[in-house]
């Protein structure tokens, strides 16, 4: 029997339940109402984006040298390692220096600490008397391939450098190499189908090696485990080092990776920034028009909007809910404007409410199917949108394969993406500019490189190089090909099927860096290229000075055989062994270390 | 942390555990038979069945192969299981009925959980408080003897703990073939040298098994364990046989505290060692064989008596009868069988003493239901811990090479014994020659031969000369063998003849005074004490040697205490007989002795612990070994050193010998290959190197690691001799510059695990897929 009292608490105590419950979604909707873009907050102002962009452009001119004492030296002009290499110094923020030859690297008394070099310089007359100099010197260098073994076959003491003991084949076609833990991040991999042809040589007894060739041929399979071609080693040499590439990894933009993994093994405690952002972004998502009706009914029974609100969505929630990312839909409300069937604008809204709640990001795509110009195309797309969203700020632009010329004009004021401040462009190793870099008009361009839905080992790889170089992380899936399919692998029940165990195994061991929209890493990356800063060790304390204009700043931490006992001024995460990820919280962050393998007892 | 903490943290451990094994789980189990008898006395009955138990599931079980942790923990729970059935009904009214009742009422939900939590908590509490009661009664009564008790266990701690926590390498060579042994073990091989008493061994390994502790740290810290109960069995011993409390602190104190005695006769008690660890069996015999005397007479006089009143239908059963003697006679078949299962030597001491012990009972060891008896017991003495070795032996396992020298310096060939398989025990006996423990006892062996030799060869004499020979030299003998071995010096070789003099004079007044049986006492402690005596003096007198000087010293140092309490405690009976007061003769007793400790004390004659560094390990590499047992996952890493180490670590990892490692790169030709597959490899280096098994180099000689050395040549391998003398530092040289030159190339990868003044361990953790190739150029390995 309860009582009237008791009666009444019951009920307002549900009451209350009740509304506690609603609240979030009330409070959701009301926020949203707004229709305005939530990432705004995070978004860097015009001044600060112009502020931070000339101290980026100040720092770059800092780094080349001629007169002080550099960090790096690059050896060469023209050959692509160089200009990865450059690249590489101004992310790093390393002074460098040019060299015409190593003769002159060795014969300048402030030589730089590290040397990059491409293979071919190992030709030149003499070369071997330089790089024993420069090891004396206790400079190191990175070559990057090996020149044709038959012009060095007679120069042992060449080889000796190079930590070669016998050349055993010019060319040895390889399936794929065995990737050592501690180089990179991500830990000891093999890749079975990364096919390349590379000089095979044993190497002597100071060689340490961090990667081997693998291949499923009977006699590579009978090779004792130290007889294996070595793709990446290094030798000692006097007090310096030598590092051998002896593959094309330096002449690609996963070069980074390559030599960050590289700087890491040179000092006994490697400090560097990082980016630390991961974006994932969906391409031409979502179609509201019905495209390609007869493809779209004979496979989905509905059309294309249809697919994209009914099939599409409650998979790509149920992905990004699994994996923790943000989303960043970079909408394509029409992708053939020739045709004559128009966009269903009444589901702008439904889409905004819905990736807004996932705390996701709205960007506009460039991508037609048609070939309407695209200034046209855009403000056939900006008109509808703001129809509905009048409010919503679109500050991400995709420009997938289009050539820069196509769009560049359209940043101005008053034009079309007067509003946009971040380009998120497509992979490509044509270009010979890097992962991110300023555009004109102050403009940002990020690289989408990995495709969400494919997983080779060269993307593998990719991604490693790249997370360990810069902590940055770029995905896309592309929606048009869902409308527009030209294999099976396009249609959706596969192609999600794909993004989803891809994710898994391959990219969630860096689950450790920060997951983002378009806009927030902008911002990251924006502060990245404008940081500078300063390590300086002392016994077992060290000390990193940082410049930037943020408070919070990330750097990766590479150690051998030391770990973390304290920190001050900042916080750490120790990602794999000896691998460290440091986000400052003050100037200058002071890091005790202690060796890890030592005795407990005295 | 310091090591000295983790040393004490397992000394404390080891203490707890073997405690549990050989006290308090005998005593419950033992409790009908330990009823009414002294602390003292329980203390040896549990001491002996406990050790007895153990021992006998490793060895029986071994000789099935059997050696594993389950099997032994229900073999140890056997005994309690049959108590339980046996008392099942009892257990049942007492436990099962109550709680069931109490469950049954929890689930019926009669009684709440808390009422049942509470019901659990006031059932241990009772049982903790029953438990406590006779401790508490017995820590009240004894409160000044606890006192005494507690004065002499802190002196013997401070003289015997330093040598544990502070230095921490094996003092003897034979404690690695102990260990070699042991580790066999692991593998369900018993006898994995040859039969040979195995007694510690089972010990040691019963408790690596079943606790999971690594061999290692029992051969380090157990003796300390085992140290506690060797001498506080001593002062058991005494006390059962001295008529008052306090006097037994005498003796007992004045080997452990005062320092009246050699520390060298105590120095091997420092180390895992078998025939030490036998002492702990060596007295319970003397206690055992007296009471079992001392029982069975008054059984017989309880049985004339009641025969005499015709009261015998009175008696208990036979069956049920549990009889004091048979408990005594048990007692003694087991410490004696102990004897023989630990170490052959105490055997012989044992023998010794029961022949004292028949000399002084003379007139009843020959009444056919004594000697009925002990025949028996004898018996079963020898043969119980004789089946497993027995069995071994008719498997096909051959004797252990020592027993084959041990038994010859006794006059007995077993070599020849052994037909048909003499060759092959020789050839294995001379194999086995490079092992630590034989060397040394070869040494022995040498010498005692030649003495041997030296005798036939002297003038052929009468046996009436030479008994007169004898007689003559005898005091000398002692003298020398006593000031030479045992006392500091003369003066008190001279007190304690004046006790045993004592002893003598009053041999014949207590017989005479109807102190029969502790005059009986006297004549078997004087007897022991002179048999013993001669056996380390038959050198010097011409006579067998049984056992050499050296050893039997550290034999009669041990024993030497009893003489000294009970002479003193002799005396003190003449005070009871005249004056009869009993509280006044203990105060005098408690006086004498507190006297005696506090006169030590204030002359300073204190025995202090000197521990030195081991001749055979520095410190630095036994504190890594451990570090690296402990913290590094099992059979991933490999030591390179020239020590022991591959025994010491058992299957926990790896050993690469230093003299293969340098002359695998000697002579350096760019195809020399030297790979170690394990992830992690410690390399041992003394900067400055041991004098291997020996204490001190000569002024003339640097063990510092040097180039001078380093260019010596690599000695030849040769078992021990490669790591022994300036080879070793020849060694340490090359092993550093190696070093030194295998770090330029490897900075980052080379770390420094450990480093003292004379010792550095080096780390390397190697990529398992592709190894370091260690042979390289290091500028000494190029001719």
């Amino acid at each position: 029997m309860v009582s009237k009292s008791n009666y009444v608490v019951i009920t307002i105590i549900m009451l209350i339940v009740l509304l506690l419950f609603q609240f979030t979604g009330i409070s959701e909707n009301a926020m949203l109402k707004s229709g305005e873009n939530i990432n705004l907050d995070l978004a860097l102002s015009q001044e600060e984006e112009i502020k931070i962009k000339s101290k980026h452009q100040q720092i770059k001119e800092n780094l080349i040298s001629s007169e002080e004492t550099v960090e790096i030296g690059l050896v060469g002009d023209e050959e692509k390692c160089i200009k990865i290499g450059e690249e590489w110094c101004i992310n790093q923020k390393k002074t460098y220096r040019y060299y015409s030859s190593l003769q002159e690297a060795a014969d300048d008394s402030e030589c730089a600490q590290i040397l990059i070099a491409d293979g071919k310089v190992l030709e030149n007359e003499g070369v071997e008397e330089a790089v024993m100099r420069l090891g004396k010197k206790n400079c190191s260098i990175i070559f990057s391939g090996l020149p044709e073994l038959e012009k060095i076959k007679e120069n042992t003491d060449l080889w000796k450098c190079l930590g070669i003991q016998e050349i055993r084949d010019d060319a040895l076609e390889i399936d794929g190499f065995k990737l050592f833990s501690g180089f990179l991040l991500g830990g000891e991999t093999v890749y079975s189908e990364y096919q390349q042809t590379l000089p095979y040589v044993k190497l002597d007894e100071s060689v340490e090696v961090y990667a081997v060739a693998q291949s499923d041929e009977s006699w590579f399979l009978q090779l004792k485990n130290e007889e294996l071609p070595a793709l990446i080693w290094r030798n000692y040499n006097y007090t310096g080092k030598v590092y051998v590439v002896n593959a094309d990894f330096l002449e690609k933009k996963i070069g980074a990776g390559i030599l960050t993994g590289i700087a890491a093994d040179l000092s006994s405690v490697y400090i560097y920034p990082v980016v630390n952002a991961q974006i994932s972004a969906i391409e031409n998502y979502p179609v509201l028009s019905k495209e390609n009706q007869i493809v779209m009914e004979e496979k989905y029974g509905r059309d294309s909007a249809a697919v994209m609100r009914d099939i599409m969505w409650p998979i790509i929630a149920g992905i990004y809910y699994d994996t923790n990312e943000i989303m960043t839909a970079l909408f394509a409300p029409q992708l053939d404007y020739e045709d004559e069937e128009e966009a269903d604008f009444s589901l702008v809204k439904y889409y905004y409410q819905q990736i807004s709640k996932m705390r996701g990001e709205i960007g506009i795509s460039g991508v037609q199917i048609g070939d309407i110009p695209l200034k046209e195309k855009l403000e056939e797309d900006e008109k509808l949108l703001e129809a509905e969203l009048p409010n919503y700020e679109i500050r991400t632009f995709y420009a997938g394969d289009l050539e820069e010329a196509e769009y560049k004009d359209l940043f101005e004021e008053g034009q079309v993406l007067d509003e946009i401040h971040t380009v998120l462009k497509s992979y490509s190793e044509k270009d010979d500019k890097g992962l991110f870099y300023y555009g004109d008009e102050n403009i940002l361009n990020l690289t989408l490189y990995i495709d969400s839905s494919k997983h080779s080992d060269e993307d593998d790889f990719m991604i490693r190089c790249f997370q360990t170089a810069y902590g940055y992380y770029a995905a896309g899936f592309d929606a048009a090909k869902i409308v527009y399919p030209e294999s099976e692998d396009d249609l959706w029940n596969k192609a999600s099927e794909n993004w989803a165990k891809y994710y898994r195994p391959y990219r969630k061991i860096f689950q450790y860096f920060d997951r983002m929209t378009t806009t927030e890493a902008d911002r990251k990356v924006r502060n990245y290229l404008a940081l500078d800063y300063e390590t300086d060790r002392k016994e077992d304390v060290m000390t990193l000075n940082v410049k930037s204009e943020e408070k919070q700043n990330s750097f990766l931490m590479k150690t051998h055989g030391e770990r973390i006992e304290k920190i001050a001024g900042g916080t750490y995460e120790e990602l794999e062994k000896g691998w460290y990820l440091i986000k400052t919280e003050e100037a200058q962050v002071t890091i005790n270390l202690e060796q890890t393998d030592k005795a407990r007892y005295y | 942390m310091a090591y000295r903490f983790v040393a004490i943290f397992w000394m404390i451990t080891l203490f707890i555990i073997y405690t549990c094994m050989v006290v308090i789980v005998p005593y419950f189990v033992l409790r009908p038979i330990l009823k009414g008898k002294s602390v003292c006395k329980q203390f040896i009955i549990c001491v002996v069945a406990g050790n007895f138990y153990y021992i006998n599931i490793v060895l029986f079980l071994g000789l099935f192969h059997i050696t594993s942790k389950n099997v032994y923990i229900a073999v140890f729970l056997l005994p309690f299981l049959l108590k339980a059935i046996r008392r099942r009904e009892k257990i049942k009214e007492q436990y099962v009925t109550p709680a069931w009742r109490i469950f049954m009422g929890m689930v019926r939900g009669e009684n709440s959980i808390k009422f049942c939590i509470c019901q659990i908590f006031r059932w241990i509490k009772r049982t903790i408080k029953r438990a406590m009661r006779p401790i508490c009664c017995v820590i009240k009564s004894h409160m000044l003897e606890g006192i005494l008790f507690v004065v002499c266990m802190f002196f013997f701690v401070m003289y015997f703990a330093p040598y544990f926590y502070e230095h921490y390498g094996y003092r003897t060579s034979d404690m690695m073939v102990h260990q070699n042994w042991i580790n066999a073990m692991d593998h369900g091989i018993l006898f994995s040298d040859g039969i040979y008493p195995m007694g510690m061994h089972a010990i040691i390994y019963y408790i690596h098994e079943v606790f999971g502790i690594h061999t290692y740290i029992l051969m380090q810290f157990f003796p300390f364990v085992s140290d506690i109960y060797i001498f506080v069995m001593l002062l058991v011993v005494i006390k059962t046989i001295c008529r008052f409390r306090y006097t037994p602190y005498i003796g007992f104190f004045c080997l452990i505290g005062a320092d009246y005695i050699q520390s060298g006769r105590l120095l091997r008690y420092m180390s895992a060692l078998p025939q030490e660890f036998g002492m702990m069996f060596y007295l319970p015999c003397l206690t055992a064989a007296i009471h079992f005397f001392k029982s069975y007479m008054e059984e017989n006089k309880e049985y004339k008596r009641l025969k005499e009143e015709n009261l015998l239908y009175t008696q208990i059963g036979e069956k049920k009868r549990k009889k004091e003697s048979s408990i005594w006679l048990w007692v003694l078949i087991i410490s004696f069988g102990l004897t023989f299962a630990v170490h052959f030597y105490i055997t012989i001491l044992a023998g010794i003493l029961l022949i004292a012990v028949a000399i002084g009972y003379i007139g009843y060891v020959f009444r056919p239901a004594y000697f009925k008896k002990l025949l028996l017991a004898a018996f079963l003495g020898i043969f119980l811990p004789m089946i497993p070795m027995i069995l071994a032996f008719v498997g096909g396992t051959p004797l252990q090479g020592s027993l084959y020298w041990a038994t010859s310096v006794m006059g007995i060939d077993l070599k020849d014994a052994m037909t048909g398989e003499s060759s092959l025990e020789e050839e294995t006996f001379k194999e086995k020659e490079d092992s630590a423990a034989e060397q040394s006892e070869e040494r022995a062996e040498k010498e005692s031969s030649e003495n041997l030799m030296m005798d036939q060869e002297s003038e052929e004499l009468s046996l009436k000369e030479k008994i007169k020979e004898i007689s003559v030299n005898l005091g000398n003998s002692m003298k020398y063998f006593y000031v030479m071995f045992i006392f500091k010096n003369e003066t008190i070789y001279q007190i304690f003849l004046i006790g045993l003099l004592g002893i003598l004079i009053q041999i014949p007044l207590m017989f005479l005074f109807k102190e029969r049986e502790y005059g009986r006492i006297l004549t078997v402690v004087l007897i022991n004490q002179i048999l013993v005596s001669l056996v380390g003096t038959s050198e010097q007198l011409g006579l067998p040697v049984l056992i050499d000087a050296e050893r039997m010293s550290g034999f009669l140092a041990y024993a030497t205490p009893i003489c000294l309490s009970l002479a003193v405690d002799s005396y003190i009976v003449w005070f009871f007989k005249i004056g009869k007061k009993k509280q006044l003769c203990q105060g005098i007793s408690f006086c004498l002795a507190v006297g005696f400790i506090g006169y030590s004390v204030q002359v300073e004659n204190i025995r202090k612990a000197e521990p030195q560094t081991s001749s055979l390990q520095t410190d630095g590499a036994a504190i890594c070994l451990y570090d690296i047992i402990n913290n590094y996952p099992e059979r991933k890493w490999t030591i390179v050193s020239c020590n022991e180490e591959r025994t010491m670590m058992g299957e926990s990892g790896w050993h690469y010998e230093v003299i293969d490692f340098l002359q695998s790169m000697e002579h350096y030709k760019a195809d020399h290959v030297i790979e170690i597959p394990t992830k992690y490899v410690f390399f041992y280096i003394e900067k400055e190197s041991l004098n291997y098994a020996y204490k001190e180099w000569k002024d003339s000689i640097d063990p510092t690691v040097s180039e001078k050395w380093a260019d010596h040549d690599l000695p030849a391998k040769s078992g021990i001799e490669q790591y022994s003398g300036t080879n070793r530092i020849i060694l340490n040289s090359r092993m550093y510059y190696w070093m030194q030159e295998y770090r330029k190339r490897y900075p980052d990868e080379v770390k420094i695990f450990y480093e003292d003044d004379n010792f550095v361990c080096y780390f390397i953790e190697q990529n398992e897929y592709y190894l370091h190739n260690f042979a390289i150029d290091y500028g000494f390995n190029e001719r």
